[in-house]
């Protein structure tokens, strides 16, 4: 074919482009700022690096320094590149970057709610401004900066009492990540395993629980007893890479025969359903391998259930504190201050000077009715 | 609120699949409340995936709490026993008389208040960039680039133009309408094959053991399906590389589908074979690599990226590299001298940066519209959240009812004017206002007046 036939078909079906290659000089300074807008933390953090972190700077300096990197790192980063994925549909949904969020929620949410509140305060009752910042300042805080802070706290806490490595680069390993880490495919992943020391009491642990399950046959159990003395003999051996790679060798060709073993007592259950019933064979292998999970995800199934206290915790912290904890407080605040007041009143005390919420005690009164003008910029 | 899955790792969120299948589907029935009660089920799903995350985190954990503080926030109660009207009733009768009372008794304006609050800073903050920036990416130069971030866009796109360089593809003889193709492919190539899979490109995959893991079948099912001549002892690397790589270049959306599955699906089935291909080949190559990571020297600073990135990255890069090449061969023969394929050569590359300078200018203009739109969207939500005159929530505890004077009237209250009873501060501020007015009136007439006609000397 010739070149020329390939050029003008080409040329042929793309009909969209118009425009020549050269750039206006409109477009450039557009494109200058664009670079400059998403270059901003990095020219920011890099100034703070420059004025507060270098050389030998006092303690205040420093701490300045930090807090103020801190901030450029949130609050310039304006460069939406998240994108979450919707099951059939693909990856539709734009999250906005940390910068836009807090520009969203502390400037338009929470500032939309209070000058909203202040257009309805009857009488100067300000009580909803209070609740709006009692109620969504800590909310957006806890969420952006507090849950990922206690569950990073949470988790070097938690690594330390199960005995297994669930944190990496200073950040909670995901679940699908400790699959990837724990499930012994081949003899490195256990050797990896069991180099580090982290992971020495945890896999101990590990497979003392597997050991306690009532539907392992005696047969497998005394393969997996053989199976824990390998790997006791793998980590006594830890420090010496060469016996290291003996014991894991022999480690994984136990695990290899406890697999087969599970296989066959799979096929046995599943020939037992086909004598009774085609379909009870899919509840039997089911049920099978909710009984005695794979021999492989051994120290997958302790790492994920160490995990899971991490997210329990935030959890938690999300429904008790955030959820009922922060609205509760504010429903009991405001009876208990009503009810303070109502006392007062009753007793005959002039509350006056004593009201939180008003701005100017001093009364003298109107006839005019009272949800007439709803605009605080009257008053 | 909305909360963000609390996933720390932003490296395996929302992933499209699962590296790691579940072993086995639940069914209705027993098997499926055992599977179910096992926590790890719960908060992998929670944690991964961010349908469920946005139904666990912000439905179940904080709207409907929220919304069960609010319907009882403020609600009149009701005790039939103290109600002459249920006298000589049944207790049945009582019990659902009671029971329609307290349901109607709760704070329900209150708790629509509440929801619309919840849907403003739950879907409200990301429905408007996702619906600006889908409207960019559809409409915009560089489609699904917009939505790259910035210096890994401008890592792919230099990576692109090394490409274009060192191509001997535009020197060759190509048909019609695969040059778009082929270069997608030798960009790619660059990328994986002489980028992370170069140590060991041409070792064999480790078969002996992905054939006894239960989830590495779609793998093997894939292999022996391109190369149908070989064992699949007999796979190299780079073989199955080339076979996914052909087909990942001819994998195109539908035209004038909104919304195609069958494209989503096959995305998803490639990027899950890749995810195994790069597992495979940590651990059996690279034996210290971190799991789930590539390394691209190509990509300069942003070298460094797990396979989720790489992968939603490069499908987010293909229509860019279709842009530019598309606007290179509508000006292949203006601006340039020489053999056509030196000239397509640097059309390709002022191309490649002219539309990277589109796409920035357009990401730049949709990131402060989206932000602006979700702002002004918030805004509107809170106004018709808090349309109703009074805050709902305080509905019992109204300060202006404290007044005596006030209690004896039922709905807006009235004022007696100038009385001598203990005037309450937190009355109608309208109230204030004339009080001050006046005041202020008889603090300053006096002084604009001369002494000798009643003004204050000084």
């Amino acid at each position: 074919m010739k070149l020329h036939s390939f050029r003008s078909k080409t040329t042929a079906s793309i009909p969209r482009f118009q425009g020549n290659l050269q750039s206006s000089l409109f477009e450039n300074t557009l494109f200058k700022a664009a670079d400059t807008f998403f270059n901003l933390k990095n020219t920011a953090q890099s100034k703070v690096q420059k004025r507060f972190l270098q050389g030998k700077p006092n303690v205040l300096k420093k701490t300045t320094g930090k807090i103020l990197n801190w901030f450029s790192k949130t609050l310039l980063d304006h460069d939406f590149r998240h994108v979450a994925a919707v099951p059939k549909v693909g990856r539709i949904i734009m999250e906005p970057a940390l910068g836009a969020f807090m520009i969203m929620s502390f400037g338009f949410m929470i500032g939309g709610r209070l000058v909203h509140a202040l257009h309805r305060a009857i009488g100067g009752d300000r009580r909803e401004l209070w609740d709006i910042l009692r109620r969504d300042i800590p909310t957006v805080a806890i969420v952006i900066f507090g849950l990922p802070i206690v569950t990073k706290i949470l988790g070097k806490k938690l690594q330390n009492w199960k005995g297994i490595q669930l944190i990496r680069d200073n950040q909670m390993l995901a679940y699908s990540e400790l699959e990837n880490m724990y499930r012994m495919l081949t003899p490195s992943r256990l050797r990896d395993i069991l180099r580090n020391p982290v992971n020495h009491q945890g896999v101990r642990k590990a497979l003392r629980h597997t050991l306690k399950n009532r539907n392992l046959s005696p047969g497998i159990k005394s393969n997996l007893i053989q199976f824990q003395h390998a790997i006791e003999a793998a980590i006594r051996g830890a420090h010496n890479p060469m016996d290291l790679n003996k014991a894991t060798q022999k480690a994984f060709s136990l695990l290899r025969q406890l697999e087969s073993k599970r296989i066959i007592a799979l096929n046995k259950a599943k020939q037992t359903g086909l004598a009774v019933n085609r379909s009870i064979i899919e509840k039997f292998t089911n049920l099978f391998h909710a009984k005695v999970p794979d021999f492989k995800d051994i120290f997958v199934n302790y790492a994920k259930r160490s995990r899971v206290w991490n997210d329990a915790v935030a959890f938690g912290i999300i429904v008790g504190l955030l959820g009922f904890g922060v609205t509760w407080f504010n429903q009991w605040i405001t009876e208990r201050e009503y009810e303070k007041l109502k006392a007062q009143q009753t007793q005959g005390v002039s509350p006056v000077n004593q009201n939180p919420f008003s701005h100017t005690p001093t009364f003298q009164g109107n006839n005019s009715t009272l949800e007439t003008t709803h605009s605080p910029f009257l008053r | 609120m909305s909360i963000r899955p609390i996933q720390p790792n932003k490296a395996s969120y929302a992933q499209p699949v699962r590296l790691q299948p579940k072993p086995y589907q639940p069914r209705f029935g027993l098997n499926m409340a055992s599977h179910m009660l096992q926590p790890t089920t719960w908060f992998q799903l929670i944690s991964e995936n961010f349908v469920w995350a946005f139904l666990a985190q912000d439905v179940i954990a904080l709207w409907i709490p929220r919304i069960i503080n609010a319907l009882r926030r403020g609600r009149n109660p009701y005790d039939p026993a103290v109600d002459p009207a249920m006298e000589g009733r049944s207790p049945l009768y009582q019990l659902g008389h009671s029971l329609y009372k307290n349901t109607k008794g709760l704070n329900w304006k209150n708790s629509l208040e509440e929801t619309l609050r919840e849907v403003e800073t739950g879907p409200g903050l990301f429905i408007a960039p996702s619906i600006v920036f889908g409207l960019g990416s559809a409409l915009a130069l560089g489609r699904l680039a917009v939505t790259m971030g910035y210096h890994d866009l401008q890592a792919y796109k230099n990576a692109f133009i090394n490409t274009v360089r060192s191509s001997q593809l535009l020197h060759r003889n190509v048909p019609a309408g695969t040059l778009e193709k082929g270069l997608t492919y030798e960009f790619m190539k660059n990328m994986l094959h002489h980028g992370h899979f170069k140590a060991g490109i041409d070792k064999l995959l480790p078969t002996s053991f992905m054939k006894t893991s239960e989830v590495d079948q779609s793998l093997v099912q894939f292999l022996q399906k391109a190369y149908p001549q070989k064992s699949l002892s007999q796979v190299t690397f780079k073989d199955a590389l080339n076979a996914w790589l052909g087909r990942w270049v001819r994998l195109t959306p539908q035209k004038g589908k909104l919304i195609d599955s069958q494209f989503v699906n096959k995305t998803n089935e490639l990027e899950g074979l890749m995810k195994r291909l790069v597992f495979w080949f940590n651990e059996s190559i690279l034996k210290n690599a971190k799991h789930g990571y590539l390394r691209i020297p190509s990509l300069g600073k942003q070298a460094e990226t797990t396979t989720e990135h790489f992968l939603e990255n490069i499908q987010k890069f293909k229509p860019f590299i279709a842009n530019t090449y598309a606007l290179a061969q509508k000006n292949t023969g203006k601006n340039f001298g020489g053999s056509w394929a030196s000239r397509m050569t640097n059309a390709l590359i002022s191309a490649s940066e002219k539309v990277f300078k589109g796409v920035a200018i357009r990401k730049l203009f949709l990131g402060v519209s989206g932000t602006l739109l979700t702002g002004m969207t918030v805004v509107l939500i809170s106004g018709i959240a808090q349309r109703s005159k009074a805050y709902p929530a305080n509905r019992n505890v109204r300060l202006d009812q404290l007044n005596p004077h006030q209690q004896r009237h039922s709905g807006v209250p009235e004022f007696q004017g100038n009385t001598h009873q203990p005037l309450t501060p937190f009355l109608s501020r309208q109230f204030q206002q004339p009080a001050n007015l006046s005041a202020a009136v008889s603090l300053f007439d006096t002084p604009l007046l001369p002494p000798w006609k009643g003004g204050r000397s000084s």
